[in-house]
């Protein structure tokens, strides 16, 4: 076991080398996508894969070494706001990207242990992806438009996690929105598809600006501190108020390590009633816009409107809506972008901002029933969803949901366990979903397939482990990372508001059981019983060995990764124990302030018995329903009652309808008179247009003065002149 | 009588002046012994000459300011940085010329000797700081472009042009000279460093002398820049005289004497109130950006639109002009005083510093509107046939139609010098306008900066017309473009496209050494 210790705290790279060169995980795709999108048309498509799948697998390469490296005793990153050095990550530092007056921002990348295991998990997935990738799209003619988009897509997720400012995260995260909406509206010339792209792209809009209006508060929050803070805030061993002055200079206030500081000298109150009272969160700002909020206060706000932000991102309530309809895309891209790794942007957020977080059990609170109303509603739309895409995005909602519950009852660790685990199997089941309609016609309703499983054996026993993994069936990894998630929210209760503990733990078991009831009933209808006879393919056929190698290779990894949810090391989860490095500023803050209570304990056995069974119950509800009960599929004869519960779900809870007469047609009707009166009347008319042609009849006026005279030229200078002295002889002659 | 020693090395100040010199009696002499019919050398001849005279300017660029012949002359960066101009653009009209002459059969070496004259006229005129000099020299330049202005002597319009040229030219020379002579009177030396040392006190005894003689000079400069009142001349000469010679007229003609307007102007502000040049460029100014680009918003007519795109620009050059004056302090009493509050330095910029900003833009927004408008000339001669002149369609918007399909080269180049023309990056044009509108601001002169900005705007739809008309008109049925293709003419617009598109881009070297070239010998 030492040995082994021994050898994964060695890295084979030193690591002040390694981060010199953590730019080119970020930097090989963004290559390989400005080679497709440029020469891609003249390369072939055996070449623009290869380029595609190199850029991305080399990424992978030095991902595993930057994850290698930050295991190392020997790495550790200076922090420029106290002096300190923090251990565990890898830290490059490119200088100025930008400053506007005392604002600064500096590009740099950072690498911790919890940028690492996303690093793996980007690269890792994204390179199956590429290459299945490569056969499931080998017959459209946008093939190299196509990997462009994919590799530039992870090259931005890459950026969104090694970011070490917010700024250059929300690069990342503008740019992976930007990429999702590329690839939903991939097929643009259909009019629905590109619809869907749009539909993407504004409703994440709406959460990218309440993204920036955080930031903005940020940056005047850590002003305010900067000029409130005492001596006694920075009592902490390394802290000085001029060492984090000198910091801010040095690289602005929106670097990870400025807000980690900040918020350690905010808690830090080491003499009550000492000779300088240091700032707390109760107390109210001294200049500034925010002037007489408590702190407190304003970063509840601030936590408030970046859920919004990663409701957006993360397809959480109010602003799921989009992810559903971004099945529009190629299946890949529904695997790569909606399932594993750019909807878990908002899960990143908040893990990575986690010291932040736990200022506040009310935005905790908030994000924790946000994520389970999701999670509930989610589950419920997916009962009725007869498309094999729909349900599995329904499910991956569903899924973020829960991960939300975790991050907002302060269970971080579980959170990015089950990100991980859900990125694997969830992967699987799209590239899955893929195959099945890759060999049969581009067939997605599950009503009309059937019986598949007996033509496409691989993806079927891959799907069925995928499946049995999300359904949360022991010893699958989903079963421990799901309660890892359930246990967490268990131990632990939000100061101030006892109520949401239960609840979310309550919601959170009922998820479980209806995901394992609409997971089997996927399955079930998919791989089992008899083809129907509606469906557009006789037969299927499997699909080729690169399309099934990367089933093979998820449908693994979403079983070996339940080795992260055992107590290994320390009496602690595997997880739980790696990530314990970037929640320690979390723990800080929650041991200062008490805003939450955990109960430590292992899980029981009788924890384990209880999720296990509430898994059963809804896949034997499944199988019994779907196998026994509604055994043929054409015409299917229900009670009135379930028929309407069943419309009533499957049109989605009518919230597009809400939302389209809420917000949508009364904006849009503000637009048309926007556009008629201001755009087309005033702007149009008379500022642009008026003033051109004033301008252009004045010009035709002046013409007239130019007669051709040589007499009447030398008349106007003579004036011209005459005008002139004479104004001198007035002004000087006159007393 | 006494005899002026005058050490040999007052001279060299004058030696790209002597080349051109010489090189224009080289030519004559040509014409006379060469008998061969085919004139082809005389263009390479005159480009080498021309080289040589850049040349020997730019290696003279980095000596100290000095006066030389007893303070009738200066030689100082200042002046070689104009002659460096003056010898592009007439580099490039020269090359321009050979392919146009010679598809009017009209190649003769007179020609080329006149522009070599003319272009020694305007690189003395640079360094002179003596009014009666300053007079000769322009008398010098203007003798040359007067008679380059009727050189094709076909149908009446030549003719008409260098007529008018020469009858209103004479009026604003009468009118300078006039203008000298009061300030003679006033300050009895017509040396500029003499004078600037006794204005005060002559201000003092005849404040309406200095001021009227200080009016009229700048009247008879403000023609030769084509300043709006004095502006009516220039579409008319313009169009009428042959395309590379307007192309040195608007291009040399301009630098010169916007270099000696510049150095006399300096030399009298430092003994009088600094407020009255200052509000006297600032009137000009305004007016020249407004009345220029608003004449040429209506022209079809390529060569005019040209023409009144010219006297803008020389607007925007005396908004340069105009910054040079605003001093660190408010004048005391009230002096001349335009539109709003007094302009000031902005607050940590010394005086030196704005005035070498503002030289600095000058000098830089000189070369790029050489560069630009030489070339933009060269397309028009190249695309203008002989037989359309008597009907004034030889330059009209709709030759230009399709020329994209036809010629893509010359369309190209002809869109990079509109856009540079317009002032957008990544143009030559832009950064002109930039530094001169950063140097407005920063010395207060806000209200022309903002005018400066806004005529630029509609001079685009001007500019872009051309574009269009190249790029998105289809071509006639029925055009013909002149096959005579000219390895002058491509050459010209080849060096210029490049030298727009680059300069536009890497200003940073031209405009550490213009920085250099912003000091002026302006008297003890």
């Amino acid at each position: 076991m030492n040995t082994l210790q021994e050898f994964f705290q060695t890295s084979p790279v030193p690591p002040n080398t390694l981060a010199q060169g953590l730019w080119w995980i970020i930097g090989l795709p963004l290559l390989g996508a400005f080679v497709c999108g440029v020469f891609g048309k003249k390369l072939g498509r055996a070449n623009v894969s290869l380029v595609a799948s190199a850029a991305v697998g080399g990424s992978l390469l030095i991902s595993l070494l930057a994850f290698w490296a930050v295991n190392d005793v020997r790495t550790a990153a200076t922090s420029a706001y106290a002096a300190l050095r923090t251990p565990y990550t890898l830290a490059v530092d490119s200088g100025t990207w930008f400053a506007v007056g005392d604002f600064r921002v500096n590009f740099g990348l950072q690498v911790d242990h919890l940028t690492a295991i996303l690093l793996l998990v980007i690269t890792g997935v994204g390179f199956l992806i590429h290459v299945y990738s490569a056969e499931y799209m080998s017959h459209d003619d946008g093939y190299w438009r196509y990997f462009a988009y994919l590799n530039l897509f992870v090259a931005m997720m890459l950026t969104l996690v090694m970011a070490d400012s917010l700024v250059l995260l929300f690069v990342g995260w503008e740019g992976v929105g930007l990429c999702s909406y590329l690839l939903i509206g991939f097929w643009y010339s259909d009019a629905a598809k590109a619809w869907a792209g749009r539909k993407a792209f504004i409703t994440n809009r709406i959460g990218d600006f309440a993204f920036l209006i955080a930031a903005f508060l940020l940056v005047t929050l850590v002003a305010a501190f900067e000029s409130q803070a005492t001596r006694a805030n920075f009592g902490f061993p390394g802290g000085s108020p001029t060492t984090f002055s000198r910091g801010l200079d040095a690289q602005g206030p929106l670097h990870f390590e400025a807000l980690k500081t900040f918020s350690r000298a905010l808690v830090t109150n080491p003499t009550p009633g000492g000779a300088v009272a240091a700032v707390t969160p109760d107390t109210p700002i001294a200049t500034g816009p925010l002037k007489d909020f408590t702190y407190g206060g304003v970063l509840t706000a601030v936590l408030l409107l970046f859920l919004l932000g990663a409701s957006g991102k993360s397809a959480q309530l109010p602003l799921y809506v989009w992810l559903p309809d971004a099945m529009a895309g190629p299946t890949p891209v529904s695997a790569l972008i909606h399932a594993a790794t750019m909807v878990t942007a908002g899960v990143y957020l908040f893990c990575r901002l986690n010291f932040l977080l736990v200022f506040s059990p009310v935005a905790m609170g908030t994000v924790a029933v946000v994520g389970a109303l999701t999670a509930l509603i989610a589950a419920l739309i997916a009962f009725a969803q007869d498309d094999i895409k729909k349900v599995l995005a329904y499910s991956t909602v569903s899924q973020l949901g829960l991960m939300f519950m975790a991050v907002g009852m302060g269970v971080f660790w579980a959170a990015i366990f089950h990100l991980v685990t859900h990125a694997f199997f969830k992967a699987c089941l799209f590239l899955g979903a893929g195959s099945v309609m890759h060999g049969n016609a581009d067939e997605t309703d599950i009503k009309r397939l059937g019986g598949v499983g007996r033509e496409m054996k691989w993806t079927a026993a891959t799907f069925g482990v995928a499946t049995l993994a999300i359904t949360g069936v022991l010893p699958l990894s989903g079963f421990f990372s799901k309660d890892a998630i359930l246990h967490g929210i268990h131990q632990t209760e939000l100061f101030g508001l006892p109520w949401v503990g239960p609840l979310v733990l309550r919601l959170g078991q009922l998820v479980a059981v209806c995901t394992a009831f609409y997971m089997t009933r996927l399955f079930v209808l998919t791989f089992w019983g008899e083809r129907s006879p509606e469906a557009r393919a006789a037969r299927a056929h499997e699909s080729g060995a690169t399309m099934v190698g990367p089933l093979v290779v998820l449908a693994v990894l979403s079983v070996v990764a339940l080795v992260y949810g055992l107590n290994l090391i320390n009496g602690q989860p595997v997880m739980e124990n790696f990530l314990g490095p970037v929640f320690e500023p979390a723990r800080r803050v929650v041991s200062a302030l008490g805003t939450v209570r955990v109960e430590h304990g292992p899980i029981g056995v009788g924890g384990y018995a209880q999720a296990w069974a509430l898994a059963l119950l809804g896949a034997g509800a499944a199988c019994f329903l779907y196998l026994r009960f509604y055994p043929t599929r054409a015409g299917q004869q229900a009670p009135a009652a379930v028929a309407a519960v069943r419309r009533f779900t499957q049109n989605k809870f009518y919230v597009d309808e809400l939302y389209e007469l809420l917000f949508i047609k009364p904006l849009k009707a503000l637009s048309f008179v926007l556009y008629k009166v201001v755009d087309a009347l005033l702007i149009d008319t008379v500022a642009v247009r008026g003033t051109a042609w004033v301008t252009t009849r004045v010009g035709a006026a002046l013409r007239y003065v130019q007669t051709g005279n040589a007499q009447a030229y030398a008349a106007v200078m003579a004036l011209a002149l005459v005008g002139g002295v004479a104004y001198v002889i007035v002004r000087f002659l006159t007393p | 009588m006494r005899v002026p020693s005058i050490p040999a090395a007052d001279f060299l100040p004058l030696v790209p002046a002597i080349i051109l010199l010489v090189g224009a009696c080289v030519l004559l002499m040509t014409e006379v012994f060469l008998r061969s019919p085919s004139r082809g050398y005389q263009a390479p001849l005159s480009l080498f000459f021309t080289g040589l005279a850049g040349a020997v300017s730019l290696s003279s660029a980095f000596e100290p300011a000095r006066p030389v012949f007893q303070g009738f002359a200066a030689q100082d960066p200042f002046s070689s940085a104009v002659t460096l101009v003056v010898c592009v653009a007439l580099g490039l009209a020269v090359l321009t010329s050979s392919g146009f002459l010679r598809s009017r059969n009209a190649e003769r070496g007179e020609f080329y000797a006149l522009m070599l004259f003319a272009a020694s006229g305007m690189s003395l005129l640079a360094m002179s700081t003596e009014l009666i000099t300053l007079f000769i020299n322009i008398e010098v330049l203007s003798v040359g472009t007067y008679a380059l202005t009727s050189y094709l002597r076909r149908g009446t319009r030549p003719a008409e042009a260098g007529f008018k040229y020469f009858i209103l030219g004479a009026f604003s020379s009468a009118i300078l000279l006039y203008g000298a002579a009061l300030l003679y009177g006033a300050t009895g030396s017509t040396k500029l460093s003499e004078m600037a040392v006794v204005l005060p006190a002559a201000l003092a005894a005849q404040p309406a002398l200095v001021y009227a003689g200080a009016l009229l000079v700048a009247g008879g400069f403000a023609f030769k820049v084509a300043a709006v009142p004095f502006h009516m001349w220039t579409p008319d000469v313009y169009e009428g005289a042959p395309t590379p010679v307007t192309a040195l007229m608007s291009a040399g003609v301009k630098a010169a004497a916007f270099a000696a307007m510049i150095r006399v102007f300096l030399v009298l502000g430092k003994g009088m109130d600094p407020s009255v040049p200052l509000a006297l460029f600032s009137g000009l100014a305004y007016l020249t950006m407004i009345v220029g680009n608003l004449l040429a918003l209506p022209q079809r007519n390529v060569k005019r639109m040209l023409a009144y795109s010219s006297i803008g620009h020389a607007g925007y050059l005396l908004v340069g002009v105009a910054a040079l004056f605003v001093t660190a302090e408010a004048p005391a009493g009230d002096g001349f005083r335009f539109f709003g509050a007094t302009p000031l330095l902005a607050p940590g910029l010394s005086e030196v510093a704005a005035r070498a900003d503002a030289l600095k833009g000058l000098l830089f927004y000189l070369l790029a509107y050489t560069v630009t408008t030489v070339g933009s000339f060269g397309v028009l001669a190249a695309l203008e046939r002989s037989e359309d002149e008597p009907k004034g369609t030889a330059w009209d918007l709709d030759r230009f139609a399709g020329l994209a399909q036809r010629r893509p080269g010359w369309a190209f180049a002809m869109a990079v010098f509109m856009l540079s023309l317009g002032g957008v990056p990544p143009t030559v044009g832009f950064m002109g306008k930039l530094l001169i509108f950063r140097s407005a601001v920063d010395t207060g002169l806000v209200g022309l900066a903002v005018v400066g900005v806004l005529t630029s705007a509609a001079a685009i739809y001007y500019y872009l017309r051309v574009v269009v008309a190249m790029y998105m008109r289809p071509a006639p049925e029925d055009e013909r473009i002149p096959v005579t293709l000219s390895w002058g003419t491509e050459l010209a617009l080849a060096l210029s496209a490049l030298a727009v598109v680059v300069l536009g881009i890497l200003p940073g070297t031209v405009t550490d050494w213009l920085q250099q070239a912003s000091t002026l010998w302006l008297g003890q």
